[in-house]
């Protein structure tokens, strides 16, 4: 985490989704960034832009999402402007993404060994690469996820596999990519918490073995704070929050962020509340001012229904987009 | 635990499963996704039943419902034997009392059917005599008492936020007027900021109109939250029954320290709440050929050799709190 630049930093990014009739703005301004080594969480509720964030950095947006302003360096490659051959070759020897619903990850005709292999060979892209080779690659990073009896996995099929068996292979498979980079979308949604512990505890071992560093998408609050050092709290397609980690659990600063510590149902005794008036928000015309100001209980000012709130650097690394801290004047 | 507990008449038991077995067949062996279930549901409690995926929750909760019938054993509610009682031969009495909710409303609820259409129906099915005014009202009054408004009945279930599309599903629960409500994972496709809302107005409903819940989850701070006693399943099979207070407090078999200890914690004070030292392990093994013995013995940090041999049995340890596991069952 030390000195060196930012290995991914997205600097003011709009992301539009444009259907027949409407525009959707899904992400409206958003600026985050990853040092070396260094664990980010983002987390949101479900329709938050988090996964669009994801996709537009590796720049797998569906052909309705267009990118209409900002930038995305990953290094010191402006993945926006590189030519097709460079963004290639990053997201297979680079980055690696695991995606959210591992079913829908793996192809169901093929053998999870056709699968990695494939895999595999844009990975090392080397002329002395034999089938053997890779074929020992592939039990390697089973084996690196703690599956047991490798080999038989290798030649089963996804249908064949139980949930955390398939999160597994779609971990291995993001690893043989992910040199530096692991972009974790939902990595253990709809996995039993027995599991879920499991495979955060290796992905945390694994990321901090091979030195990597790594986004953690989760609407799982207790799950980004077990396995990152930084948040990011996303709200409506803006970045409501940016903290580390345990200051933000602490002592929450966005009104958002503060409700949602409040309203989860705890452990620990205390009272249910209420819960966030829900009222999603409509990305073809999102309200004027700050996004969160029809929910907040602060939000009915008129300079929060006017005027969307600059970040604000509260304390050094901490920001957060409310008028609430205004800026002095 | 949200209220206490001796409120709650240990003689009144609602519904009884004795030996509850159900079995799959498919082309590989028998899944015996159920074998030999025994609890009593107390009028006015809320019954958590915990376990992985593949414990037979789901599938205890579906011979409830009539959706399977029993492979064995009996299910009696307010002494009817309806284990054996498919849906389709259920009287409509016992349709109305016992109610479910589903996992994820938006795929429990019609798309193209507006919120009135959804929870009308269900009052047209169960009470015919009433007159289009009638129902109106009724169904105004539960809205109103849900926390939704008028301006909701003409939305359809899309325009809905995630945990409103659930109150709808539970509002068309309780149009029945029931007595028994299965809460089959209400809050896990929720996002948090939903979920207490969920949570709290269940908690009322229960205060208000005495019902008797069955909640199936595998979100232990929502067991925390609202249920009474909890039932903790594995492989088909009861390993621990005991007061929340006391599985949380002083978790006996080592299966429910697992899950315990898998909690992602929101705050110090969550994490110190926790057992340690039981971290998780292996899977859930085939119900096809469960282990001997036993079944969790293949996961257990503490096995030892009679586990792979003798069954343990279900016994008593503390008043009211019973455990399946060789580790407390030394003075037999």
């Amino acid at each position: 985490m030390q000195g060196a630049g930012p290995l991914l930093s997205v600097k003011n990014l709009y992301v539009k989704y444009k259907s027949y009739w409407y525009t959707y703005h899904v992400l409206d301004d958003v600026s985050i960034n990853v040092k070396l080594g260094e664990k980010v969480g983002l987390i949101g509720e479900s329709g938050a832009g988090k996964t669009t964030l994801l996709k537009s950095i590796l720049r797998v947006l569906p052909t309705q999402g267009k990118i209409t302003g900002g930038e995305i360096f990953y290094k010191d490659v402006d993945l926006l402007r590189c030519s097709k051959q460079r963004l290639l070759e990053i997201r297979r020897k680079n980055v690696g993404m695991i995606f959210q619903d591992p079913l829908a990850a793996l192809n169901p005709v093929f053998t999870v060994k056709d699968q990695m292999l494939e895999v595999l060979r844009y990975a090392n892209e080397r002329a002395d690469m034999n089938k053997s080779d890779l074929i020992n690659m592939a039990l390697d990073l089973l084996r690196d996820t703690l599956i047991p009896d490798p080999e038989r996995v290798l030649n089963s099929y996804p249908f064949q596999l139980s949930g955390g068996m398939r999160q597994r292979i779609v971990i291995a498979m993001a690893l043989a990519s992910a040199r530096e980079l692991l972009l974790a979308d939902e990595p253990t949604t709809n996995i039993d918490v027995t599991i879920q512990a499991q495979i955060l505890k290796l992905i945390g071992d694994l990321v901090e073995k091979k030195g990597l560093s790594m986004i953690l998408v989760s609407h799982a609050l207790g799950l980004v704070r077990k396995m990152t050092d930084r948040v990011y709290v996303m709200y409506g397609g803006n970045i409501a929050e940016e903290a580390p980690t345990s200051k933000l659990f602490n002592e929450p600063l966005h009104p958002y962020m503060q409700l949602l510590l409040k309203t989860a149902p705890k452990l620990v005794e205390s009272p249910l509340t209420e819960g966030i008036k829900s009222i999603p928000i409509d990305y073809r015309n999102p309200p004027t001012g700050c996004v969160f100001h029809p929910r907040c209980p602060y939000g009915d000012q008129e300079v929060c229904r006017k005027v969307k709130p600059p970040p604000i650097e509260v304390e050094k690394g901490r920001f957060v987009r409310c008028h609430l801290y205004g800026s002095g004047s | 635990m949200h209220e206490p507990h001796e409120a709650m008449l240990y003689d009144q038991v609602l519904l009884k499963v004795e030996h509850l077995k159900r079995y799959f067949n498919t082309p590989k062996g028998t899944v015996k996704a159920v074998d030999d279930v025994s609890f009593n549901v107390i009028k006015g409690e809320t019954l958590a039943l915990v376990g992985e995926s593949g414990s037979g929750k789901t599938t205890t909760a579906n011979v409830i419902l009539g959706r399977y019938t029993a492979t064995d054993g009996s299910v009696f509610y307010k002494d009817v034997e309806i284990g054996s009682m498919p849906l389709t031969k259920r009287p409509l009495w016992l349709r109305r009392e016992i109610q479910v909710v589903f996992q994820d409303p938006a795929t429990s609820l019609n798309p193209k059917k507006t919120v009135k259409d959804i929870i009308e129906t269900a009052i047209r099915i169960h009470y015919p005599k009433l007159n289009k005014y009638e129902r109106m009202e009724r169904l105004l009054e539960l809205l109103d008492y849900i926390g939704l408004t008028e301006d909701h009945l003409f939305k359809l279930p899309r325009e809905l936020g995630g945990g409103e599309k659930q109150l709808v599903a539970l509002a068309r629960a309780l149009a029945t007027n029931p007595t028994h409500l299965i809460l089959d994972e209400p809050t896990s496709s929720l996002d948090v900021s939903a979920q207490s809302r969920i949570l709290s107005t269940l908690l009322k409903i229960q205060k208000d109109r005495g019902l008797t819940y069955i909640l199936i989850t595998h979100d232990l701070a929502v067991v925390k939250n609202i249920s009474h006693r909890i039932n903790v399943m594995y492989l088909g099979k009861i390993v621990e029954t005991a007061p929340v207070d006391d599985i949380f407090g002083e978790p006996l078999h080592p299966y429910t320290q697992m899950l315990l200890s898998s909690i992602p914690t929101i705050s110090e004070e969550e994490s110190k709440m926790l057992p340690k030292g039981v971290e998780s392990r292996g899977e859930i093994p085939s119900a096809i050929d469960p282990p001997s013995g036993c079944r969790f013995r293949t996961r257990c940090p503490f096995v030892m050799d009679v586990c792979s041999k003798e069954e343990p049995p279900l016994k008593e340890v503390v008043t009211r709190h019973f455990v399946a596991c060789h580790l407390h069952n030394k003075n037999v």
